[in-house]
């Protein structure tokens, strides 16, 4: 057996070791890395797997323990350098990787650190953005790329270093699903080609791909094994506040009626070779047995906004314009959920900023109750009372100190005061589970960041609007903060009849939540119905570069396979229903 | 986050002075850089800010830098011949950061005794000021303000004379007799470092409006006494605006206490 | 609402890519040359040394290719404040300027008085700034950021023998050119954040201005905690590529001097030297 390239023994790490607030992320971790394995760490926030990834390549150092990389220790310093170009680390926030203003020369700044030689430099940076696939941009300016092709560069720069390991620390956390991929795509790529991968994630489908898996919990190693054995153990996962892929639920809640049924299935393929092992293939295609009737494209009631042939076109009249909508069509009812889909840069954002009035229709009827946003005299801020907005990330509009007056801010700028005040701001935070009397005198920055990110939407809530608009309600959240999120959001339906309008890439939640959905793509909207209707469509959704549900994939598949199945089964709970009447017939 | 050798300036001074250094020339490009205030230059500037803040938590090398980065954005972008004057936009800027480092760390660990002590010695010094003003009959009192020593404008004797002296130091006086109460007020409260960080605010814009105007009458631009004007209505909206954001910034990042204790304000 | 969009509207380096000398010269001797003439304008009050340097700097204007209207960019709307300066510092002489010797006093009424040195003051200070101006907008105009920051650290970097970090000040200069556009992109978000909660961002009136200051912070602040939270994770990142400061680094992008280059680095010396040195009657 050759030597682990990384050596992690018994490590602890404290925080503040001195004072009384001291934090112990690792209690004696202990554990070694292969030559050229696929690792991923995986663990809820504040498990601690953040932390110990920064002890991989001595950016922390262990309060107790040791950490060897090759024959290295990370305490010793005259071989810090070497350490670190032998394990490179992407972070997770692109944008703050990146230090120089052209692509070519960020990628270029790791290995001039290291002295290496021009000659050498100038065929490094050419290797390293032809794995990425970036050669394209190697002259553009780092802002114009998108999250996915900012990571791609990160990447990029820490392969001109030549590291035996790569650690990718919650790399993909902020990004869309394509720039998932096409970051996960040279992960594998490299892998193939000897790299070690080490890939600190919660996101479960990336789990999925490692050779092996180590679960964190509360500073310890609490599993450890290939993704199947520690996926079959969904329940232990769960009490570690985490969850298995949809599919692999889907299987195991197969698995507890029919033994023979694999509980292990890792993603939609090896489902898909499940079932027919155990079922004899049909030849034939049988008719699509979908919902009956007509797709309904708009809500029958009244709605209360009312989009039609909405254009926008950003710095119009100038070399830099750029068109983000060009025929929209969008209504919505009294009490729905809407969702919106669409790949990054359909234009999504610039509709839902139509909805309160932070654009103004160019061409085209915004109508949002009985506001029509082509009125010049349109008083918006009346307007924003009654149609809330969250941005994505919204923790970045947090400006107070404490956590009770920035949640009253919105009211406050609406003219509340003394016991009304207080009276609204408890009613908000209460439903975002953050309690008012505990939380409302904590400063804001000592919350975690699903805390933040609820803190946030209480300030929102507190105007009381009837409509709520949110964008990408879930993004960076790990699995429990996730779900908690979204079940607060249906909360508000159902408790206060709030409408809802959610962007989102995540086809489960929509799935689940949502009465109807619209496809954006390229600045025209293009399918819209329910969802059972849209995802029935998998086939015209993944040529926009969209996805379905996981489970919804798996039925599609099972049908192109010959399978009598339904094709529009969105959930686990309906695909269980399914497979129920398909094995009586 | 030990290396094998420094840099000579550690990696955390590069990053925060860019980063901070960013903002101030954002600031410049957007209108969010200057607040309308009744002023003849008719717009405060919190464009120097960043150099501040800079200053006070990462050390004069970082504000010093900030403050240079500043200077040459001030002079590339100005549109009025006086800042397109390198010596007015870009050297006097290299302090606006420096100062408020050390006021900062002057007066932050200032305990109790030293800071009653510090407020008794001001009030003293005010009631010295106030009881030989008061004491003082200038015999031939003239205010000069240059020009033709025959005008009657610029050239106060007696009664006006004497009555502007006596406005001049009341005011004086009274600022004296604030800043010793508000001290005083700070360290009862023992809220020294909230204390600290207006107090290297208020340093820091001093520094920069003085500077920069003290530039301008050497290199000759404008009067000493114009100059002063604009000192004095300029300069006390900008302490103002700064000691706001300053503080209001530094005490989110830091979390340390402002306003009136712990806990939320409104509600 | 136009007033969101900042972000799109930044152009940090308005560099106009032309292939002129300018333009092809090595940045270190063209940062070099820019230094020598900016300190020749600075220090010369005469009417001669500005007048040969208006042509001075106009031919580099042509020489450059670059379009006049470019060149003279931000001269229009700053016409009323050079005007009206020029206006002050006629009537109200300042001795400072020129030594204060040989002045005819030529109108005087009550505290306005004007002379020879008060009108030589406001010329020489409106042909200084237009000078500055186009030099400054030559310069950006015909050299890209890499151009300027790399030359600027290759130009101070014999100073490094002294433990002079000049290739730390250039990194920090480039990491703030890098992010000016992605903060302004960030700041419109928090507009807009903050507008749908019902901020308001315009305050009329006067002594509003503290109200002003305190509307601002829903935006100023959040803009700073970012930034320096962005710190925290770029310096992590910076470590981890192993930087270790300038020493020892080899550089991607190298440039190569020209015996034009030297040419005219030898003119600007002597250039410089003349303007400062040489006594103009005027």
């Amino acid at each position: 057996m050759t030597e682990p390239i990384i050596r992690v023994e018994n490590i602890h790490h404290t925080y503040f070791p001195d004072s009384p607030k001291a934090i112990h992320a690792l209690r004696g971790v202990s554990f070694n890395v292969q030559r050229g394995e696929y690792l991923a760490i995986i663990g809820h926030n504040g498990s601690g797997k953040s932390t110990l990834a920064k002890h991989l390549n001595g950016l922390l150092l262990p309060t107790q323990g040791d950490v060897w990389v090759k024959s290295w220790n990370t305490k010793d310093a005259a071989h810090r350098l070497d350490i670190r170009s032998t394990v490179g680390m992407v972070f997770q926030t692109p944008d703050n990787q990146i230090v120089a203003t052209i692509v070519e020369e960020d990628v270029a700044f790791g290995p001039e650190n290291l002295g290496v030689p021009r000659a050498e430099l100038l065929q490094r940076v050419d290797w390293a953005l032809d794995i990425v696939e970036m050669q394209a941009y190697r002259h553009r300016a780092p802002h114009l790329l998108s999250g996915g092709q900012k990571q791609r560069i990160a990447i990029a720069g820490i392969l001109a270093m030549k590291p035996d390991v790569l650690v990718l620390d919650e790399s993909t956390a902020l990004l869309d699903p394509l720039g998932r991929d096409q970051v996960l795509r040279v992960a594998k790529k490299l892998h193939a080609e000897g790299t070690t991968i080490i890939a600190i994630t919660h996101f479960m489908r990336e789990a999925a791909l490692a050779d092996r898996v180590i679960v964190m919990e509360n500073g310890v190693v609490a599993m450890q094994g290939a993704p199947r054995e520690i996926f079959r153990q969904a329940d232990k996962l769960r009490e570690l506040q985490l969850d298995v892929p949809e599919i692999t639920q889907l299987a195991q809640r197969l698995h507890a009626r029919d033994a023979e049924f694999p509980d292990d299935v890792l993603n939609v393929e090896e489902f898909v070779d499940a079932v027919r092992a155990k079922s004899e293939a049909r030849s034939q295609k049988s008719e699509s047995k979908n919902a009956e009737g007509q797709p309904s494209n708009h809500p029958t009631t009244q709605p209360i906004i009312s989009i039609r042939n909405l254009e926008h076109t950003y710095l119009r009249k100038t070399p830099l314009e750029s068109v983000a909508l060009r025929s929209v069509d969008f209504q919505v009812g009294q009490g729905e959920v809407v969702g919106i889909i669409g790949h990054t840069g359909s234009g999504k954002s610039t509709l839902i900023q139509h909805l309160n009035a932070l654009l103004r229709p160019q061409r085209g009827n915004v109508r949002v109750f009985d506001f029509d946003l082509s009125d010049k005299k349109l008083d918006a801020r009346k307007l924003r009372q009654r149609v809330g907005l969250v941005f994505q990330f919204p923790e970045a509009q947090l400006f107070e100190q404490y956590v009770g007056d920035d949640v009253a801010f919105g009211p406050w700028q609406m003219g509340l005061r003394g016991e009304d005040l207080r009276a609204r701001v408890r009613e908000a935070m209460d439903a975002v589970g953050l309690p008012f009397d505990t939380f409302k005198d904590r400063a804001l920055y000592s919350l975690s960041g699903g805390e933040q990110r609820r803190s946030a939407l209480a300030g929102v809530l507190a105007i009381k609007p009837e409509i709520l608009v949110l964008d990408e309600p879930t993004a960076g959240l790990d699995p429990r903060g996730h779900k908690d999120i979204l079940t607060r959001l249906m909360m508000l339906r159902e408790k206060l009849g709030m409408t809802l309008v959610i962007v989102s890439h995540n086809m489960e939640d929509i799935a689940r939540m949502c009465d109807r959905v619209y496809v954006i793509a390229d600045g025209n909207s293009i399918l819209n119905g329910t969802p059972r209707e849209v995802f029935a469509q998998s086939q015209r959704l993944i040529e926009l570069g969209l996805g379905v549900p996981q489970v919804t994939a798996a039925f599609h598949a099972l049908r192109e396979r010959g399978f009598d199945v339904r094709e529009d089964v969105l959930t686990v709970e309906e695909a269980v229903g399914q497979w129920t009447v398909n094995s009586e017939q | 986050m030990k290396t094998t050798t420094q840099p000579t300036l550690s990696v955390r001074t590069i990053v925060i002075t860019g980063v901070l250094g960013a903002i101030a020339i954002l600031l410049g490009y957007t209108r969010l850089g200057f607040i309308p205030v009744p002023t003849p230059a008719g717009n405060a500037t919190i464009m120097h800010i960043p150099a501040i803040i800079g200053g006070i938590l990462e050390g004069w090398p970082v504000g010093a830098a900030i403050g240079a980065i500043f200077g040459i954005f001030s002079f590339v972008q100005s549109t009025t011949p006086i800042f397109k004057d390198p010596l007015v936009a870009i050297l006097p800027r290299l302090f606006i950061g420096i100062t408020p480092y050390f006021v900062y760390q002057g007066l932050r660990r200032v305990n109790r005794t030293a800071g009653f002590s510090i407020a008794a010695a001001i009030l003293i010094l005010v009631g010295i000021f106030t009881y030989n003003m008061l004491t003082f009959v200038p015999k031939d009192l003239v205010f000069d303000f240059g020009g033709d020593p025959a005008s009657p404008w610029i050239h106060l004797t007696g009664q006006t004379a004497l009555l502007v002296y006596q406005i001049l130091g009341a005011s004086l006086a009274l600022f004296g007799f604030g800043v010793a109460i508000a001290f005083a007020y700070f360290v009862q409260r023992n809220q020294m470092e909230l204390l600290a960080v207006g107090t290297a605010a208020i340093v820091g814009t001093l520094t920069n409006t003085v500077l920069v105007l003290s530039m301008i009458v050497i290199r000759g631009y404008l009067t000493a006494d114009v100059a002063l004007g604009i000192g004095i209505t300029q300069g006390i909206p900008e302490i103002i605006v700064a000691v706001i954001v300053t503080v209001a910034v530094v005490a989110a990042w830091k979390g340390i206490e402002s306003g009136a204790g712990r806990g939320a304000k409104k509600v | 609402m136009e007033e969101f969009e900042i972000a799109r509207n930044i152009t940090i380096g308005q560099y106009l890519a032309l292939d002129s000398f300018v333009h092809k010269m090595d940045p270190r001797y063209k940062l070099f040359c820019f230094a020598l003439i900016v300190a020749a304008v600075t220090f010369s009050a005469s009417y001669a040394a500005n007048a040969i340097l208006i042509v001075v700097v106009f031919a580099f204007v042509a020489l450059s290719k670059i379009p006049i209207r470019y060149a003279l960019n931000g001269l229009k709307p700053a016409i009323p404040v050079v005007l009206f300066l020029a206006l002050l510092q006629i009537l109200f002489y300042t001795p400072g300027f020129a030594g204060g010797q040989n002045c005819t006093v030529f109108f005087r009424w009550g505290p306005i008085e004007s002379n020879t040195c008060s009108v030589q003051l406001a010329v020489v200070s409106a042909a200084r700034f237009v000078e500055l101006l186009v030099l400054t907008s030559l310069l950006t105009f015909s050299t890209t950021v890499t151009e300027l920051t790399l030359g600027t650290e290759q130009l101070l970097s014999p100073l490094s023998r002294f433990n002079f970090p000049a290739h730390e000040l250039a990194l920090t200069m480039t990491i703030a050119l890098r992010f000016v556009p992605t903060f302004a992109e960030e700041l419109e978000r928090i507009m807009k954040s903050q507008a749908s909660r019902g901020a308001d961002l315009g305050q009329q009136g006067r002594l509003r201005f503290i109200r002003q200051t305190r509307a601002l912070l829903p935006l100023v602040v959040p803009l700073f905690l970012s930034a320096l939270r962005r710190a925290e994770e770029l310096i992590l990142a910076m470590e981890a590529r192993c930087y270790v400061g300038g020493k020892g680094r080899t550089h991607y992008i190298e440039f190569q001097a020209k015996p034009s280059d030297w040419i005219a680095l030898a003119i600007a010396i002597v250039f410089l030297a003349g303007i400062l040195f040489i006594p103009f009657p005027l």
